[in-house]
């Protein structure tokens, strides 16, 4: 039987080899994935820029100079301020008046303008604006309506102010799952080919069995598609603490993909089918990929796809370097999901082959 | 130890309760070449496919170099060339790599690529991709494809079938090496002629049932007209006289149609292979 | 007459295709895609989870707020697990009796929970915008008065700056695929032969499916269009356009077609011209990269008169420009078109 299952992977290889542009567009994937990793920052911003100028700007520089998520700059002049907002510099410039704290000190009010890019959104418009009125409460004496809850009872779970995982970090997965769907479709793109010039037929009449056929197709779509993958994440750096952790998600994900390019393979009749067989599949593999870049949990629904186990694994052993004890439920989920995409596509492409 | 190397007895296969094969019988001996012939959908196919394993007789029994098939299909494959109807070879891969490939699947490790080439006509051709052929030398590939393992047992289905005349001639020698060689041959076609110079007996098959299997002479003889068509010239006219054999005093009317004028040509004519089956079937090959 | 009887094939034919399915669905899909997710994550919302346990009118005032995404939850339990789990930045519970106690100035403590994994500049933005409505309940006149001035160009929001992203799936999918599939796949069937073995010339053979995917991509970029509010005010502009887009898609998809031998050749193919193809969309959605290099892209004069029509209500005057480049490129691409049929003719003759 290894025998067999070596003839035929190593035809398949040839085969597979001589498809010059599946080749060429693999490898064109893999360098625009890594070039476009690598070309988004690397940090995230997450500072107000704010610009002051007159007479309350060194009090607000000095109340709020060091605060977390917001950097200022005080300007000489008004001009200078506007210059630098309608730059795209600012978020937003505050310019107090000359006559800005006795007017506050009489307790007359005050007018101070505000200069926002016409593209702010309302709440940051909001913010500052309440900012400011702060401030003025502040000159004044004014104490504050509530009393602030200790520092220690105010932020849940750990504190990433100043240490966020960027985007490109949560990337990933959806990088992964992308190159394993074309993986996932040149191999259902082989199979379907084989099935329509009855080549299949000819190895079955030798000592080859419909076994042996299903054993080389998996053993070869799931080693390119893990060597692929697991190439592409180190190239953008994903193998941080949990090396293990993250190779186990990638083998897992490139055997769900094999299942399911054997479910493609089998039941797609032309090129046409198999294209639109795996978009149908490619959207519910991204939906967890893509959920992973936005922040917070997961709808109930995204939970119970596919790739959401193996993404999860992904995000959190390459982005937060989470262990076996965090990953392993993530990973038991991919393994369930291997297990029955596996065996329905064996079942449908057996099917499909001995029908023939 | 039986000396035929296939013997087929009372298999049938219904497709949705459609009889494709009903209760099909015959014996193909080593070194023997048989005909299978039939129409299109005669069922010709579908007693390929369980002679290869790939469908379980519904009743019967195959027994194939003394195993019995399917149940030891694996070592009856290992014996066994099967060409289809269908050129199904890797089209992306050069002859040379399509056999070698189905060597390693043989297990066949010294295998002479040059060699088999050269029989089939496709020596010089080795390194070429197979998309580049033309229908005939696909089919020529095929062939050598099934010599591979040298063979006990040879089925194939349609060799010759929409091929030029040179790789037909090309195809049959090898068939004929290879009866010669001692493999057991089934041979399906729907080619009379091809049928009646390749086998040594013919089996016709219609709606699933074997008509009668016999060797062509015998069926010509038994169940063909012959005649005897002479052409000579009388007054300066030619005239044609088609004598049938089989009626009384044809020696007689022979011999006064020699005497009676100048003799031109003399032929005889006997029953084609297609005519018998029309007899035995109620209709041609190509109905 | 040869050219309409094969076009009225290609009509006959062409429904039965799923990829016409594909080419209806796509843009439907991609506009729901970019409306309801791209905004989100590439311009977020601060995220604020409310518990109001006294029927306190912050909360009323809050969930008018714009731009901050607020949602009143049932439980303070609740709250504090979801903004450990990053579902919301912030979350405030508004105990029992807490609008009275602040305007009786009894100072209550201020339950505000912050997810550690929400950004700095949002903690700020709902603490402030927190505490300032809070301050509105006990004082009317506030110190200062703020004048907000707004600055520059309004510029588009993001939704707006995808439409050519979603314009050029429109039209590359209708107008140039579609009929790049249908030479491909006659030629694997060889139903081409058939026909080349008529009257009929590869001329007219690419001009019938050349005329189908035309039709298509106007089809679907009106479709597009309407589907996102975004046919303009001037008809015969936006028509004008969607004619250039559709006679070079047209004109790509039987490049492609010809020179694709098999329907995975032309699969890949597709992915690698796309990059010339699509490349344009990108400037409007970084509005800092040097514009200039979106005139390389030939689609680029199409897409920036598609969407001067659509967005800024420009007429005819205004888009006649990159409109006549993008037809004069349509010229240049004919005898491209029919010298790579002619080529396809050739081989099929050798090689059936």
């Amino acid at each position: 039987m290894i025998r067999i299952v070596w003839a035929i992977i190593r035809k398949d290889i040839a085969q597979m080899s001589r498809d010059r542009f599946f080749a060429y567009i693999t490898i064109l994937g893999l360098v625009v994935y890594v070039v476009l990793f690598w070309a988004l920052p690397s940090t995230v911003d997450e500072t107000l820029d704010l610009g002051v100028h007159g007479v309350g700007a060194n009090l607000l520089a000095e109340q709020l100079g060091g605060e977390e998520g917001l950097d200022l700059a005080v300007f000489d002049t008004s001009d200078a301020l506007e210059r630098a907002v309608t730059d795209g510099e600012l978020v937003a410039g505050v310019d107090f008046p000359d006559d800005f704290l006795p007017t506050i000190a009489t307790g007359a009010q005050a007018t101070v303008t505000v200069y926002v890019p016409a593209d702010t959104t309302d709440d940051i418009r909001t913010a500052i604006s309440g900012l400011v009125r702060e401030l003025a409460y502040l000159v004044a004496g004014t104490t504050l309506p509530i009393t602030a809850p200790a520092e220690d009872e105010v932020v849940l779970g750990p504190d990433r102010a100043g240490d966020q995982v960027p985007l490109k970090d949560k990337l990933r997965p959806l990088l992964a799952i992308f190159l394993l769907m074309m993986e996932m479709m040149s191999l259902a793109s082989l199979i379907a080919q084989e099935i329509r010039s009855k080549t299949v037929t000819a190895v079955l009449v030798t000592p080859a069995r419909t076994t042996d056929f299903l054993a080389a197709k998996t053993i070869l779509g799931t080693a390119l598609a893990f060597v692929e993958v697991a190439v592409l994440m180190a190239a953008i750096r994903a193998f941080g603490s949990s090396p293990t952790v993250l190779l186990t998600a990638l083998l897992l994900g490139s055997f769900l993909v094999t299942g399911m390019a054997l479910l493609a393979g089998s039941t797609g009749r032309d090129f046409i089918e198999i294209l639109l067989l795996s978009v149908a599949l490619i959207v519910p593999m991204m939906i967890p990929a893509g959920a992973a870049m936005f922040p917070g949990s997961a709808a109930p629904w995204i939970k119970v796809l596919p790739a959401y186990g193996m993404t999860q694994a992904i995000v959190r052993a390459s982005a937060y370097g989470a262990g076996w004890a965090e990953a392993a439920p993530y990973l038991l989920t991919t393994l369930a999901w291997c297990v029955g995409v596996f065996a329905l596509g064996v079942f449908m492409l057996k099917r499909k082959v001995e029908t023939l | 130890m039986s000396s035929a190397a296939i013997v087929v007895d009372g298999i049938s296969y219904a497709y949705d309760g459609r009889r494709a094969v009903d209760e099909v019988g015959f014996t193909v001996e080593r070194g023997e070449t048989l005909g299978f012939l039939g129409p299109n959908g005669a069922g010709k196919s579908t007693t390929i496919k369980m002679l290869t394993g790939r469908l379980r007789p519904q009743t019967g029994t195959i027994t194939i170099l003394d195993m019995p098939m399917p149940s030891q299909a694996s070592k009856i494959q290992a014996r066994m060339g099967v060409a289809f109807e269908e050129k199904n070879l890797y089209t992306n891969m050069t002859a040379n790599e399509n056999l070698v490939f189905f060597a390693r699947l043989f297990g066949v490790s010294d295998l002479d690529t040059g060699g088999l080439l050269d029989r089939v006509d496709l020596a010089d051709r080795g390194n070429d991709r197979v998309a580049e052929f033309s229908k005939g030398m696909k089919q020529r590939l095929m062939i050598a494809r099934v010599l591979i393992n040298m063979p006990d047992v040879l089925l194939l289905d349609e060799p010759t079938d929409g091929l030029d005349p040179v790789s037909s001639q090309s195809i049959r020698q090898v068939i004929q090496e290879e009866a010669e060689r001692g493999a057991a041959i089934l041979l399906t076609t729907h080619d009379m002629a091809e049928a009646d110079k390749l086998s040594n007996r013919v089996a016709f098959i219609n709606e699933g049932r074997v008509l009668v299997t016999d060797t062509p002479e015998n069926l010509k003889l038994t169940y063909g007209n012959r005649s005897v068509r002479i052409r000579a010239r009388s007054d300066g006219q030619i005239v044609e006289t088609v004598i049938p054999l089989d009626e009384p005093g044809a020696d007689e009317r022979i011999r006064q149609a020699v005497a009676a004028h100048e003799l031109l040509t003399i032929h005889t004519q006997e029953a084609t292979l297609e005519d018998i089956f029309i007899h035995f079937a109620g209709r041609g090959l190509d109905a | 007459m040869r050219i309409l009887a094969l076009f009225r094939r290609e009509i006959q034919v062409g429904p039965r295709s799923p990829m016409l399915l594909w080419a209806v669905l796509v843009p439907v899909l991609l506009t729901v895609l970019v409306r309801s997710v791209f905004g989100s994550l590439f311009q977020p919302q601060p995220r604020l989870a409310v518990v109001d346990e006294g029927s306190s009118v912050l909360t009323e005032q809050l969930l008018q707020l714009d731009d901050i995404e607020v949602t009143v939850l049932a439980s303070a339990d609740e709250l504090r697990e979801k903004v450990e789990a990053n579902d919301f930045d912030a979350g405030l519970v508004l105990q029992s009796g807490f609008d009275a106690a602040v305007e009786s100035g009894d100072q209550p403590e201020l339950h505000l929970y912050i997810s550690g994994e929400s950004l700095a500049s949002n903690r700020i933005i709902l603490e402030i915008t927190a505490l300032d409505l809070i301050r509105g309940l006990t004082d009317d006149n506030p110190l200062v008065n703020v004048k907000v001035v707004s600055l520059g160009d309004e510029g588009y929001d993001l939704v707006t700056r995808l439409l050519p992203m979603l314009m050029i799936y429109a039209v590359v999918i209708g107008g140039a695929f579609i009929p790049a599939m249908s030479l491909v796949q006659e030629r694997e069937a060889q139903t081409i032969d058939a026909v080349l073995a008529t009257p009929a010339t590869m001329d007219e053979v690419l001009m019938a499916k050349g005329l189908f995917g035309f039709v298509l991509a106007i089809l679907t970029g009106v479709f597009t269009l309407f589907l996102n509010s975004a046919w303009g005010v001037h008809p015969w502009a936006m028509l004008a356009a969607l004619a250039v887009a559709g006679v070079m898609m047209a004109e790509f998809g039987l490049i492609l077609g010809s020179v694709a031998s098999d329907s995975t050749m032309l699969f890949t193919l597709l992915k690698s011209a796309g990059l010339l193809i699509v490349f344009p969309v990108i400037f409007p959605l970084f509005p800092s990269l040097p514009q200039w290099i979106a005139w390389l892209g030939p689609t680029y004069y199409f897409l920036d008169p598609v969407f001067k029509i659509a967005i800024e209500g420009a007429g005819l005057a205004d888009v006649w420009l990159p409109l006549s480049a993008g037809a004069l490129i349509c010229v240049a691409l004919v005898p491209i078109v029919r010298i790579l049929g002619r080529r396809l003719a050739a081989r099929l003759a050798v090689t059936t």
